[in-house]
């Protein structure tokens, strides 16, 4: 399932279309909702990313909640990823970069859940943190205007 | 004047990606008299801290490789007796972490460098 598309404002602003509402999709929803909606669906990540859900080999012995985890963590990769193109397409339009924020918002939030539920000395956890520390640094980079 | 050639104060690794940070960190340490040794990044910090022994690490919380909190994880880890000061500009979110993975003491930027000597002082000083 496709829940974030990275390409979608790009096209949007090169075909010159009007913007009226630059953080929702063609179907009328925010990101944010997407991200929602798809937290509780199994996800196969974001477009781009490498679908971990259905394809974990059986023999690794995760948990859900590891599995969820590494899910997330791909996820926000993911986004950040689609961050770091923007610059390369030099498509860093205020609003794209609104939309980056809000996700990574939503997700550094359900890291935060997802790592409480580990175990203390399961090294997913530092790899989470990694990830979290990067969305957070990125978001507040984003807000705070130093990409505009 | 501190004495520059003694060393006995205490040898510190700053591990900071912003080099004008790093800089003004470093000269101000060695000028107060303690040895001090920089890493750029959080990598070459960890590689150094599994070569030399340090009684004092000064990190940033986030920086390429391996960020602050991967190096206070690893060392509360691997040498929980040397303390870590933890510095960042990205506010409350960067210093809760910091202080989950235990850092000694968190500041941020800018910092007050009185409040660095103090402290500094106080996580070197010897029982």
């Amino acid at each position: 399932m496709k829940i974030y598309d990275p390409y979608f404002i790009q096209q949007k602003e090169q075909t010159g279309q009007k913007k009226t509402e630059p953080q929702k999709t063609q179907r009328g929803e925010s990101f944010l909702d997407i991200l929602k909606a798809t937290a509780t669906k199994k996800s196969d990540g974001i477009k781009g990313a490498t679908p971990v859900g259905p394809t974990f080999p059986q023999n690794l012995g995760l948990t859900d909640l590891q599995k969820s985890a590494i899910s997330k963590g791909q996820e926000t990769l993911g986004l950040l990823n689609h961050l770091a193109g923007l610059f390369t397409k030099n498509d860093s339009s205020k609003s794209a970069l609104d939309s980056i924020a809000n996700a990574l918002s939503h997700n550094i939030d359900e890291l935060k859940e997802l790592k409480e539920g580990l175990d203390s000395n399961d090294p997913l956890r530092n790899t989470l943190d990694e990830i979290e520390i990067i969305s957070m640094v990125e978001k507040i980079k984003i807000t705070r205007g130093d990409y505009t | 004047m501190p004495n520059k050639d003694d060393t006995s104060m205490g040898n510190i690794l700053i591990v900071e990606d912003d080099a004008e940070v790093r800089s003004m960190l470093n000269d101000y340490l060695t000028f107060l008299g303690y040895k001090t040794d920089v890493a750029a990044d959080g990598l070459e910090g960890l590689n150094k801290i599994k070569e030399n022994r340090y009684d004092l690490v000064i990190t940033d919380i986030a920086m390429p490789y391996v960020s602050g909190i991967g190096i206070i994880s690893i060392l509360k880890r691997d040498h929980p007796e040397i303390p870590v000061i933890a510095i960042t500009g990205y506010g409350y979110h960067a210093e809760e972490l910091a202080q989950e993975k235990n850092a000694d003491f968190i500041m941020g930027k800018p910092f007050d460098v009185q409040k660095l000597k103090e402290t500094v002082e106080r996580l070197l000083k010897k029982d």
